[in-house]
């Protein structure tokens, strides 16, 4: 049930993400934030799941196709999730460097799809103010994504690091 | 020490990408998919646009203008018939020239085209069709024997069965393999020299290569021309017979630079005349006068949009992140469920508004025209009578209000785009060739600014365009 609200909910925050990139001066990569969630704070079986309803969601509202959003956003989830057995992916420092790793990357991973498939995608920078604004503002929506429901339902619990006690 | 409560490694997540990297290759298979699933995602944003979306308005150009419009597109239309049919040289007097929209362009990927799908039942030509076609002098491809097949090549259903089609010069998937053109190169004081024209490899940078040179020692001497390539002909092609001294394309060579007199050769190529991708129209002949008016007739309606489906839609604007900036929910007035195709032209009355970008059942996104980074084939209409309406490939650069700057891939010549209107070149069956985009106001090399309406300032009532099931259109 969560995963079908998740479904039609997804294109409403890159909708969310339109609406703030008008009203806001610097724009606040709610993509990188979605990544964030997924890479950090979801058990990773119930990723690709996800990851396919939130590609669907980017897919309907900007240009390129489904397996073309599920890259550009898979790619950095994928990396991500190893990550976590390495850094302590509760610590803002982490989730902010990572934030702004993905503010840079999602478009960049966009654009080179785009013009491998064939298909339009206008070459967005996010300047170094989207990227700070990424930075600081990525790691709280993304605290607010993975706590809402319905992704709520999908938290991961918290990974064992070498060196930490049980 | 206690057991990890996370997969380090998601091979399920792996496989995805897998997945979406040959989705992303063949889309084909999956983009059922998504439709149907895109169609149900949208519902919460149908039922938004159902309570606060604006309901069909005045239409944001006046009458008069679109009137104006569709009388110039008519107009540009029967300037294209005429330059287009000039019978070239190479072509018995007793052949008739057919004019026929292209309806589709197929080939391995963006860039590549290799097949022409024409506005045109193949059946009808019957065998009275010569196998050349051209445009504007120049060999283009070979027309198939028989239409589009009732299935394409995943086993679904063709939508354009029974058309007539085009094989270039440079497809090398024929049912027979590639047809080889016999071709005679003008080397300029040095002579000229026979050859065979084949398809060249996907990693060369022209589509044709020269093969099986007549004099390779006065090959191995040309240096880049320009030099023009010329249909020979054979005596007795197995293949039929081809009209001698049609134009092909111009010669290049690849190799090595050694001064202005010096190069080592190591390829030679040619460089088509007309680049596929942008084609409108081509020419087919026919031995028959009667069967050519017939044809000719049924090949090519005045009105674009004619003869296919239009669907009210009403419009709600949609901020996007990115370079698009906004995009247009269209919801289907009439029919809930009346599925919708990507890539259809959304239109009110005879001009373009944009494009359905994500498209399913009874709803879609649009993506305005002028969005950046979306390539488009257009018809370049002068504005004089004596110029022939030029196509071009352009990419939508910026939008400012309802200005929208394109660059061309080539420049159009600068007396053409003075005055001119600017007209799609369609991109698909559901987007015709010759919709209405708007006058082009200032031109600066390869860029050229087109006045468009911006459909932010007036929600504009607008129509789905959808071509009619089947081969024949009307």
């Amino acid at each position: 049930m969560a995963l079908v609200l998740w479904f039609v909910l997804a294109p409403l925050w890159f909708l969310l993400d339109g609406w703030l990139a008008a009203q806001l001066p610097v724009r606040c990569d709610l993509a990188a934030a979605l990544c964030l969630t997924l890479g950090f704070a979801t058990r990773a079986s119930a990723v690709p799941a996800l990851l396919a309803c939130g590609a669907l969601g980017r897919a309907a509202l900007e240009d390129g196709d489904l397996s073309l959003h599920f890259l550009a956003l898979g790619i950095p989830v994928a990396v991500l999730l190893p990550a976590r057995s390495l850094f302590d992916e509760r610590s803002f420092v982490v989730r902010a460097v990572a934030c702004g790793a993905l503010a840079l990357a999602v478009p960049r991973l966009t654009v080179a799809f785009a013009e491998l498939s064939g298909q339009s995608a206008a070459p967005v920078s996010p300047g170094l103010g989207g990227v700070l604004a990424t930075m600081v503002l990525g790691p709280l929506a993304a605290r607010g994504l993975g706590r809402l429901p319905p992704l709520r339902t999908f938290r991961a619990d918290r990974p064992l690091r070498p060196g930490v006690a049980p | 020490m206690g057991s990890r409560t996370h997969q380090p490694f998601p091979v399920a997540l792996y496989a995805g990408l897998v997945v979406a990297l040959l989705g992303l290759v063949r889309p084909g298979p999956l983009r059922a998919v998504e439709s149907v699933a895109a169609s149900v995602a949208l519902l919460p944003l149908r039922a938004w646009a159902a309570v606060v979306g604006p309901r069909p308005g005045a239409a944001a150009a006046p009458a008069e203008a679109r009137e104006l419009a569709g009388e110039r597109v008519t107009a540009a239309l029967r300037q294209l018939e005429r330059a287009a049919s000039r019978r070239p040289a190479a072509i018995p007097v007793d052949w008739w020239p057919v004019v026929a929209r292209v309806v589709d362009r197929r080939g391995p990927g963006e860039g590549r085209t290799e097949r022409l799908v024409l506005d045109l039942p193949r059946a009808m030509l019957g065998p009275r069709a010569l196998d050349s076609v051209t445009r504007d002098g120049t060999l283009l491809g070979f027309l198939d024997p028989h239409g589009l097949p009732p299935t394409d090549a995943d086993g679904r259903p063709e939508p354009l069965a029974g058309l007539a089609q085009v094989r270039l010069v440079d497809d090398a998937g024929g049912p027979f393999g590639p047809r080889r053109v016999p071709v005679r190169v003008d080397a300029g004081e040095r002579g000229s020299f026979e050859a065979l024209v084949e398809p060249a490899a996907p990693i060369d940078r022209w589509p044709l290569r020269l093969a099986m040179l007549g004099d390779p020692y006065l090959a191995a001497e040309v240096r880049q021309g320009p030099f023009a390539v010329w249909t020979s002909g054979l005596e007795d092609d197995p293949l039929g017979a081809l009209p001698v001294g049609l134009r092909l394309g111009t010669l290049r060579v690849f190799g090595y630079r050694d001064g202005p007199e010096r190069a080592l050769v190591i390829g030679l190529y040619v460089e088509p005349d007309q680049r596929a991708d942008a084609l409108a129209f081509v020419v087919l002949w026919v031995a028959d006068r009667a069967l050519a008016q017939r044809a000719q007739r049924a090949a090519l309606d005045a009105r674009p949009l004619a003869g296919g489906r239009l669907d009210e839609v009403q419009l709600l604007r949609l901020d996007v992140a990115g370079a698009t900036r906004e995009r247009w929910l269209a919801t289907c007035a009439g029919a809930v469920l009346r599925p919708l195709p990507r890539g259809a032209a959304v239109v009110d009355g005879e001009r373009l508004l944009g494009v359905l970008d994500a498209a399913g059942l009874g709803s879609g996104v649009v993506a305005a025209f002028g969005q950046p980074g979306r390539r488009w084939s257009l018809t370049l209409v002068p504005a004089t009578a004596e110029r022939a309406p030029v196509e071009l490939r352009a990419r939508c650069v910026a939008r400012d209000g309802d200005l929208v700057t394109l660059a061309a891939d080539e420049p159009p010549p600068v007396e053409l785009t003075r005055g001119a209107q600017l007209a799609t070149g369609g991109d698909g069956p559901d987007l015709p060739a010759f919709v209405w985009i708007g006058p082009v106001l200032a031109t600066d090399g390869a860029r050229f600014v087109v006045r468009h309406v911006d459909p932010l300032r007036q929600p504009p009532q607008a129509w789905v365009h959808t071509r009619a099931a089947g081969g024949a259109a009307r």
